[in-house]
């Protein structure tokens, strides 16, 4: 039996514990918030720098355009001779390429390593759903599509790459494409052309509209797994050569995103994709599935880039060398190597070792760079640690915009999320700013909406909905949740049944980043009586889950292209449709016609105007609570100059870079 | 002997078939389904399988089919009516149902068929659009034949005219569906034609007695792979695509220098130990290097291999102490070396990885091994060796060691499929792309073609591992006969 007397000694120490407990806290928060504040002034400091630069690069290439006329030099018109013009009413939609390079007195012989953290890539078919993590390297630099947008100045601009001229008339549905001259495909590497088995593949293949035509039939074979990348060419009517040169793309309707279908299309080699091992064309019935399965998905990649990926030793390096028979401007680096290896946490030893001069795509993790850089910001130089490279200007760290966002979905078809108030106070309890620099390092803005910030079709008037749990409180009262049996916990008679406030947050496991958040989003949480359980199942099951809508919330992410068509994840018709991506079950009529009509609208003032309305139609609605805009750290080796990001994906292109000479 | 290694040999093709129809199993009903996980924000919108892709993905290879055995053929219009109309929403039920019914009939393949007319049939007459809409749609999907024998790289003549008339009657029959706002006259005109074509192809999908029993136990996915199986062909991943028994051969080579050379180094080092420990037993030094290798023993492996990654790697903050690499199989300049030079540039390299995979087993080995010699030490025929007046080095080396060995020589067979298996954390950290990785990354991403390739091996390693153990004891043991 305990004594009453100790009993009440407990509890009062136990008080005390909790008291100085909490002013410690307090404490620590105040310093906490002091510490962010400074580091969210350099952060923003590093970011307005990297502005600045891409700003002195665009500066730059203007005055290299303007020197010499653009006519006469060689690169990007050779080859673009046209002889008959189809459609001479019709202007060229092909404007002047804004960036140029190599940038005057860069060396023009430097060897960039990169790193390469997830292992081997998953084949080199990008036209195959598996091969979409070698995008934004390998792809980006040894394959030209017809068009590109200048990602560096004015991504609404396009330029021509395979493409010498596009005439596209005015109701948008019929595309006439004249091709460039004399390109040739890359000689593929990773078999040995010189041996009498693939003496087939050892002779120059030019590109022509052959195998445009081709990665047309491909595409929109029934047969090919690419399902994702087909969902945008649903409403193409038709493709065929009208010469060797010439190419007509029409479509059934006029479609916006078919512009972009359209002009970023990437050939396939066909003498490559269309033969066997030996040489031997497959029948056309077999052709899909052959490709599917093709000998050479495994091996390499053939383009007609900047680059050549001569080298491919499997989990162990990728090499891009310099295409000598490039037709137009050759980049300066000279070889990119790719060093492949399987636990990103090893970057940072390998950059201090000098393995790596440049971090992979992805940039170091938020732990990483707190690590090595954040944690001495805000102290005296003094106090640094001797000979860290991250410190002493060998490498240098840029924190970059990414292109995508993170989100916290609600299921707006159950019963605890279908009030827009209770969503919206979950927004409000969710304190993203203390969230973005405590467990993201501060890599991060706080997110507005779907869609890319600098792309301006935010509603800049929407209600920040800045963290609020008093608000939050308010919301939820009036939405009916009150704690009627005093336990602490909110609750609310649902169909007859009194509920307790109580939910579970799926987070994707693979993040720690995501638990951080997950604690301090509970912690808040409960003070305004709601309990949250998180889980955090491996991606199969969690992907099952949101398939099926069995889940109350997940945290999740979308990446964003400069054009984004919100239709495939707001559209109330995706909600209906089994493993559709409007998985939180957003509905809203006026949105709806909206992103209907948006399909159709090529004018850019009256797309941003409806893109503004429909942004505010979800953002009232609350179906996310949107995160943050994720940033990238960027860090490369002193020798890396010209370090200049683009505006759109992938961020880290790196044509205008070059290293110098060590 | 040799009667019962033959016997033994031949127990081994029915365990070898029961162990593999349990691997099947229980692979194919775990939960999940063959995909790449998903790794960051940018992968997510691209990297979403649709439908599409995931039904053609599902024929190429097979997962469509029952496990074990097929009653397709046995189906009813009711069963085929039902799903039609859950995924109509013409019964209202959970999102989750109708994913499940849209797979089921998508896996019903042309079995459907018969059924999808009928329904067709009933739900014209009867005036449901919405069930008439449905019916069409799968039949437009499930009527696709496949293709026989696609990957023939020479075919016959005959063989391609088959597929080139399977191929052209495809493509007609999966045009013949409409969107849900077509005019009504094109709705009619389309089921009639698929009416049509049903009363013309009617026998293709009758089936008889025997065609019943073929189906039943061959068109399931075991029986496939088993087909694939029996030809040495363990298929091709789900997920690279690339031939599953290329990729397996090149793994093998980093885990077997890695896993070899490691067990190697193990045995060199804990056959001394245990001996000391052994001639020196319950002396201070036999203590103390007990506790040492237990605490050895206890030190997980992932973080003394992060740490010595962190001190001694060429990445250390101490520069006198940059003595290895980063991790990795060989240097990047690594095929411009001499092979002499290679191997020693592999050898630098795997110094960290070796010394992280070695030193926990030193304490087991070593303890067998000093427990193997104690009892040898304290038997009649030693006390013999040394009333006799011969040396300790002698008694102990000659006499001793070649009984005390026994246990410890016996393990080393049973350590076979460790062998292959290789180490996933090792290698993870290391970045040595070999077998453990790879398994591991398989079970994550359900790459069953490469999950079965290799637990058939590793069933096959520790089949014969067990074999070779029983073997070398009656090698080592001449009381032990086998007959």
């Amino acid at each position: 039996m305990k004594q009453p007397g100790s009993a009440r000694a407990l509890q009062t120490i136990l008080t005390a514990l909790a008291v100085a407990l909490l002013t410690l806290g307090v404490i620590q928060l105040n310093a906490i918030e002091k510490r962010v504040s400074t580091q969210e002034q350099q952060i923003r400091a590093i970011g307005e720098s990297s502005e600045r630069m891409v700003g002195e690069l665009g500066r730059m290439k203007g005055g290299v355009s303007s020197a010499a006329d653009p006519k006469t030099t060689a690169g990007h018109q050779s080859g673009c001779e046209i002889q008959t013009i189809r459609h001479p009413e019709l202007k060229d939609f092909l404007g002047p390429r804004d960036t140029h390079w190599p940038p005057e007195g860069a060396n023009t012989e430097g060897i960039l390593t990169k790193g390469w953290s997830t292992g081997d890539p998953k084949g080199f078919n990008a036209f195959l759903e598996n091969g979409t993590d070698i995008g934004e390297d390998i792809v980006n630099y040894t394959d030209l599509g017809l068009a590109s947008r200048n990602k560096w100045t004015n991504p609404n601009t396009w330029y021509g790459d395979l493409a010498c001229r596009v005439e596209i008339t005015d109701d948008y549905k019929e595309y006439t494409i004249y091709l460039r001259h004399g390109v040739m495909w890359h000689v593929p590497a990773a078999v040995d052309v010189k041996t009498p088995k693939y003496a087939w593949l050892n002779k120059p293949h030019e590109f022509t509209a052959d195998d445009l035509i081709f990665a047309f039939d491909i595409l929109m074979n029934p047969q090919v797994e690419n399902g994702s990348t087909k969902n945008y060419y649903q409403e193409l009517e038709s493709w065929k050569a009208l010469d060797p040169y010439t190419v007509q793309i029409r479509w059934k309707k006029k479609v916006y995103l078919g512009l972009e279908a359209t002009l970023a299309m990437v050939p396939l080699p066909k003498f490559l994709f269309a033969n066997d091992e030996q040489g031997k064309a497959f029948p056309k019935e077999t052709m899909g599935l052959r490709f599917n399965q093709h000998w050479y998905n495994g091996k390499g990649y053939v383009g007609t880039g900047p680059y050549r990926l001569s080298e491919y030793v499997p989990g162990v390096r990728m090499v891009l060398d310099r295409n000598d028979d490039f037709f137009g401007e050759k980049p300066a680096i000279k070889r990119i190597v790719y060093p492949i290896y399987t636990d990103p946490t090893t970057t940072v030893l390998k950059m201090k070792a000098g393995e790596l001069q440049m971090v992979p795509s992805r940039g170091l993790s938020p732990g990483q760079y707190r690590e090595e850089v954040l944690q001495y910001l805000d102290k005296p130089k003094d106090t640094w640690p001797k000979n860290s490279p991250f410190l002493d200007g060998t490498i240098k760290c840029n924190v970059v915009g990414a292109g995508g966002f993170r989100y916290i979905g609600w299921n707006m078809n159950h019963p605890l999320f279908r009030d827009a108030k209770v969503r919206t106070a979950m927004t409000l309890a969710l304190n993203r700013k203390q969230i973005i620099a405590k467990v993201f390092a501060g890599l991060g803005d706080i997110a507005m909406g779907p869609f890319l910030p600098s792309t301006g079709y935010l509603d800049p008037t929407v209600d920040p909905l800045d963290y609020d749990l008093g608000r939050a409180s308010r919301l939820l009262s009036e939405a009916g949740w009150v704690d009627s049996d005093k336990d602490g916990l909110l609750d609310k008679v649902i169909d007859g049944k009194k509920t307790p406030f109580e939910f579970t947050l799926l987070i994707y496991g693979n993040r720690p980043e995501y638990k951080g958040l997950a604690s301090i989003f509970k912690e808040d949480l409960l003070k305004i009586g709601i309990k949250l359980n998180v889980t955090a199942p491996e991606w199969s099951l969690m992907q099952k889950r949101m398939e099926e809508k069995n889940f109350e919330a997940y945290t999740g992410g979308w990446g964003l292209a400069w054009e984004t068509d919100p239709y495939q994840i707001w559209h109330s018709s995706q909600a209906d449709v089994p493993k559709g991506s409007n998985v939180v079950g957003f509905r809203n009529k006026e949105a709806d016609s909206l992103m209907e009509r948006l399909r159709e609208t090529f004018e850019p003032k009256e797309r941003q105007t409806m893109l503004r309305r429909i942004h505010r139609l979800i953002y009232d609605e609350q179906p996310y609570t949107f995160f943050m805009v994720d940033k990238l750290v960027v860090c490369t080796h002193k020798d890396v100059q010209n370090v200049t990001f683009a505006k759109m994906r992938p961020i880290t292109d790196l044509f205008p870079w070059w290293v110098a000479a060590n | 002997m040799t009667t019962y290694i033959l016997r033994r040999l031949l127990i081994m093709i029915p365990t070898f078939l029961g162990i593999s129809v349990i691997i099947f199993l229980v692979l194919n009903l775990a939960p999940g389904r063959p995909g790449k996980p998903q790794g960051d924000t940018a992968s997510e919108l691209k990297g979403k399988t649709t439908q599409e892709s995931y039904r053609i993905f599902r024929e190429q290879f097979n997962l469509g089919k029952p496990t074990l055995l097929n009653t397709y053929f046995a189906l009813s219009t009711a069963e085929v009516d039902a799903r039609l109309r859950i995924f109509a929403q013409i019964v209202s039920v959970p999102v989750s149902e109708r994913i499940k019914a849209q797979d089921e009939l998508e896996d019903y393949g042309s079995y459907a068929v018969p059924h999808l007319v009928e329904v067709l049939q009933s739900a014209t007459t009867q005036h449901n659009a919405k069930l008439r809409d449905v019916a069409v749609y799968f039949l437009s999907i499930n009527s696709q034949r496949p293709l026989v024998d696609p990957y023939n790289s020479a075919p016959s003549a005959e063989l391609t005219k088959l597929n080139h008339a399977i191929d052209s009657e495809n493509s007609k029959l999966q045009l013949l569906r409409y969107p849900l706002d077509a005019p009504k006259s094109q709705k009619i005109e389309i089921v009639s034609a698929w009416q049509a074509w049903f009363a013309k192809n009617r026998d293709r999908f009758s089936y008889s007695f025997t065609d019943k029993v073929s189906i039943f136990f061959t068109d399931t996915r075991f029986a496939k792979y088993w087909a694939n199986l029996a030809k040495l062909d363990f298929g091709i991943s789900l997920v690279s695509k690339e031939p599953v028994f290329d990729t397996l051969l090149r793994k093998l080579r980093y885990s077997l220098g890695l896993s070899v050379g490691s067990l190697i180094l193990a045995y060199l080092i804990a056959i001394p130990l245990g001996v000391f420990s052994a001639v020196r037993r319950d002396t201070t030094a036999d203590r103390s290097l007990t506790v040492g290798l237990f605490m050895l023993y206890s030190l997980p492996s992932f973080f003394v291999a992060t740490l010595l990654l962190y001190f001694l790697s060429q990445g250390s903050p101490f520069e006198s102490l940059r003595l290895f690499p980063t991790g990795g199989w060989e240097s990047q300049n690594a095929a411009q070396m001499t092979w002499f030079e290679q191997m020693e540039d592999i050898g630098w390299h795997l110094v960290l990885p070796m010394f992280c995979m070695t030193y926990g087993s030193l304490a087991a080995l070593s303890r067998y091994m000093r427990s193997g010699l104690l009892e040898v030490i304290q038997s009649d025929y030693i006390r013999t060796a040394r009333a006799k007046g011969l040396p300790e080095m002698s008694v102990i080396g000659k006499h001793a060691m070649r009984n005390g060995l026994l246990p410890i020589l016996t393990l080393l067979a049973g350590l076979l499929p460790a062998v292959l298996g290789g180490s996933v954390i090792i290698e993870y950290i290391f970045g040595i792309p070999g077998m453990g990785l790879w398994a591991v990354d398989a079970i994550y991403q359900r790459d069953y073609n490469v999950i079965m390739a290799i637990e058939l091996l590793s069933t096959v390693l520790v089949l014969v591992g067990i074999l070779l153990t029983d073997l070398s004891y009656a090698l080592v043991d001449p009381r032990i006969r086998y007959s």
